[in-house]
């Protein structure tokens, strides 16, 4: 494996509280590693011990198998962070925003602009470089809060819940960016609660609660592994020969339920008998309009890891 | 540390009233000093009242020459409501006897200045004078200005805690002592150079501004770093912007007043005196004192490095708070 983080026991508390449980992950390289959690699940906070901004209580973090304390700089210079909320200067141009965060990274003279040029190009700002963030949308203040930290073209993207409290046009604007970042060679950390966005940008997801990390994979496998199920939704006309009966004569077959045109078939997914399945409806002379099937969501993967909805 | 001087520069830039509304307080205030300079040296005004058309004898004669007093000869005692004017700032009154009585509303030791005088008239000169020279009062009165023109660019760097960009710089590699050399750099020049300019004009215009120009560099230093490690001081214990500013403005100009920038509130030992000599104003304004009457003494050169050592302790405690509350690793 290529990791370059690696988080092992990591433990946090404030008065007493633990708000991270000795959790311990990997960030692939090349790879956008969703953490996915509620509000208060300890995302955060992981974020910014892994920034050196919030100490910790236990466990150690390494940077390309050496412990960060002892390359920080070296970690730093690599590491680009979106925070969750927005830190740019509202008063200065979006192109001063730019120049300065990326200067803090030794960016200097032609390479300076140059780099912060191709910042704004890649957020959609160029045509507002000149322009003052105060006058910006929230939208477009969340891209600059991007561009400020892809400046110095780090080697590792955290962004933490970038996209909180944006319009759908920027949200997308923003998924589409991070999935141009990972295909240029970036290695992602993702930290959302918004399940749509893991399902949409993710190549693995780590879900968190309660300061724990509860399950660990990519989304197929999270779903692959959770559920032993899978649902065949079957649009058919309208036809009074059709017994729904006889489909629990078929090895798997858990539950049926027809409304009206729908036919719902819940399966054990390790058995194959959708042929089986297709063959009943046929004999019973009913046509099948369309077929398909349904897998889980990672909104049921958490409800069934958790028992409690992801926005609960 | 430069892109944060730099960037400190824009964010001036973008809020130019701020540099503007200083100058002209530091010009107002310079002016001030001059001018009340000017005043605070007018001789004392002495009503002598010499009645039934009595012959002035030597010893008044003398008194009227004297070059510290103006005195006015009258035939009748003045009301009490021209001492509470300040039209007089005594009464003497010669009695048929040849002895006088001194009527004032001033203090004693005012009072027993003017006995020795009327004892003593031609050889009178006031003893060790507690009134300030041109430069004294000049630095006197910019002080609380350039103090609370600390705290108030300082608010870069409390809006930088405030809007959390802090976090964010925090997590650069930049390292955080060059963050604050660069915030404290700028808040050091912001104050000292346009200052030292105002002063410069001033200068330039024939304008007797008490201590040359390569002086007043040194001294205005000396305010500027005082006035910039208490404004990192206060700032690296408030999360708000306004909180520090104000309770930093008011800390200012009660310690200003306290320790006498503008005129000295106390001239006696007191335990009070000597407790006001904990604020820096104190012993700065002292030394300056001191620098521009030529009576400079070991004790005064304590005071200037007292005020050095805090601005070293405040400056310690700003870097250590804020590192405490961003850096970890």
């Amino acid at each position: 494996m290529n990791a370059i983080v690696s988080v092992n026991q990591l433990k946090k508390s404030y008065n007493q509280k633990p708000v991270v449980r000795e959790i311990s992950f990997a960030v692939q390289k090349g790879e956008i590693l969703c953490l996915l959690g509620p509000n208060g699940a300890g995302k955060s906070t992981t974020i910014n011990m892994l920034c050196g901004i919030l100490g910790y209580d236990g466990g150690e973090m390494s940077y390309r198998g050496e412990n960060i304390s002892s390359c920080l700089n070296r970690f730093k210079r690599n590491l680009g962070v979106v925070p969750q909320d927005l830190a740019i200067y509202e008063d200065l141009s979006a192109e001063q925003n730019v120049r300065f965060f990326a200067s803090l990274y030794g960016l200097k003279g032609r390479e300076l602009e140059e780099k912060v040029s191709k910042a704004l190009d890649f957020s959609g700002l160029q045509e507002s470089r000149k322009d003052r963030a105060k006058t910006f949308s929230g939208g477009m203040k969340r891209r600059l809060n991007i561009a400020c930290a892809i400046a110095h073209e780090p080697e590792l993207l955290i962004m933490d819940e970038p996209t909180v409290g944006i319009d759908p046009q920027s949200r997308n604007h923003i998924l589409s960016s991070i999935k141009k970042l990972s295909q240029h060679g970036m290695t992602i950390l993702y930290t959302t609660h918004y399940m749509e966005e893991v399902e949409e940008i993710s190549t693995r997801i780590l879900i968190m609660d309660s300061g724990t990390i509860i399950a660990e994979g990519t989304k197929e496998s999270l779903k692959e592994d959770i559920f032993d199920e899978r649902q065949f939704i079957m649009e058919i006309e309208e036809d009074q020969c059709l017994n729904v009966d006889e489909f629990y004569k078929i090895e798997g077959i858990k539950k049926v339920e027809k409304q009206a045109q729908t036919l719902t078939i819940t399966t054990l997914k390790n058995i194959e008998n959708l042929d089986k399945i297709i063959a009943l409806v046929i004999t019973s002379k009913t046509k099948i309009r369309n077929l398909f099937c349904r897998t889980a969501s990672l909104e049921n993967v958490f409800l069934r890891l958790t028992g409690k909805s992801l926005r609960d | 540390m430069l892109a944060v001087f730099k960037n400190n520069c824009n964010r001036l830039w973008e809020e130019k009233m701020y540099l503007v509304v200083s100058l002209i307080l530091m010009i107002v205030a310079i002016s001030a000093a001059i001018l009340l300079t000017a005043h605070i040296e007018t001789k004392g005004n002495l009503a002598l009242v010499v009645p039934d058309q009595q012959v002035l004898s030597e010893r008044e004669s003398a008194l009227m020459a004297n070059p510290y007093f103006n005195v006015t000869v009258l035939e009748t005692t003045p009301e009490t409501s021209a001492l509470v004017q300040s039209r007089y700032d005594a009464v003497v009154t010669i009695n048929a006897d040849g002895n006088d009585a001194i009527t004032t509303i001033k203090n004693p030791a005012f009072k027993t200045m003017v006995e020795t005088a009327l004892a003593n008239p031609t050889g009178f000169a006031p003893d060790n004078r507690p009134i300030r020279q041109t430069g004294t009062n000049i630095l006197g009165f910019m002080m609380m200005f350039l103090l609370m023109q600390g705290v108030l660019y300082a608010r870069f760097f409390a809006e930088d805690k405030e809007k959390h960009l802090i976090r964010r710089i925090a997590m650069s590699p930049l390292p955080f002592g060059h963050y604050l050399l660069g915030h404290g750099l700028f808040i050091f020049l912001i104050i000292a150079v346009p200052s030292f300019l105002v002063l410069g004009v001033a200068a330039l215009m024939g304008i007797d501004i008490g201590f040359s120009l390569p002086v007043y560099a040194g001294l205005i230093g000396v305010l500027a770093l005082l006035a910039t490690a208490f404004a990192l001081f206060l700032n690296s214990f408030f999360e708000v912007a306004d909180t520090a500013n104000m309770l930093g403005s008011a800390i200012i100009i009660l310690t200003s007043i306290l320790a006498g920038s503008f005129y000295s509130l106390s001239k006696e030992a007191t335990l009070f005196d000597k407790l006001l000599h904990l604020l820096p104003q104190k012993d700065f304004i002292n030394f300056v004192n001191a620098l521009e009457k030529g009576s400079l003494s070991q004790s005064t050169f304590a005071q200037l490095v007292y005020v050095f050592a805090i601005s070293a302790v405040f400056l310690v405690i700003a870097v250590a708070n804020t590192r405490n509350d961003y850096l970890y690793h």
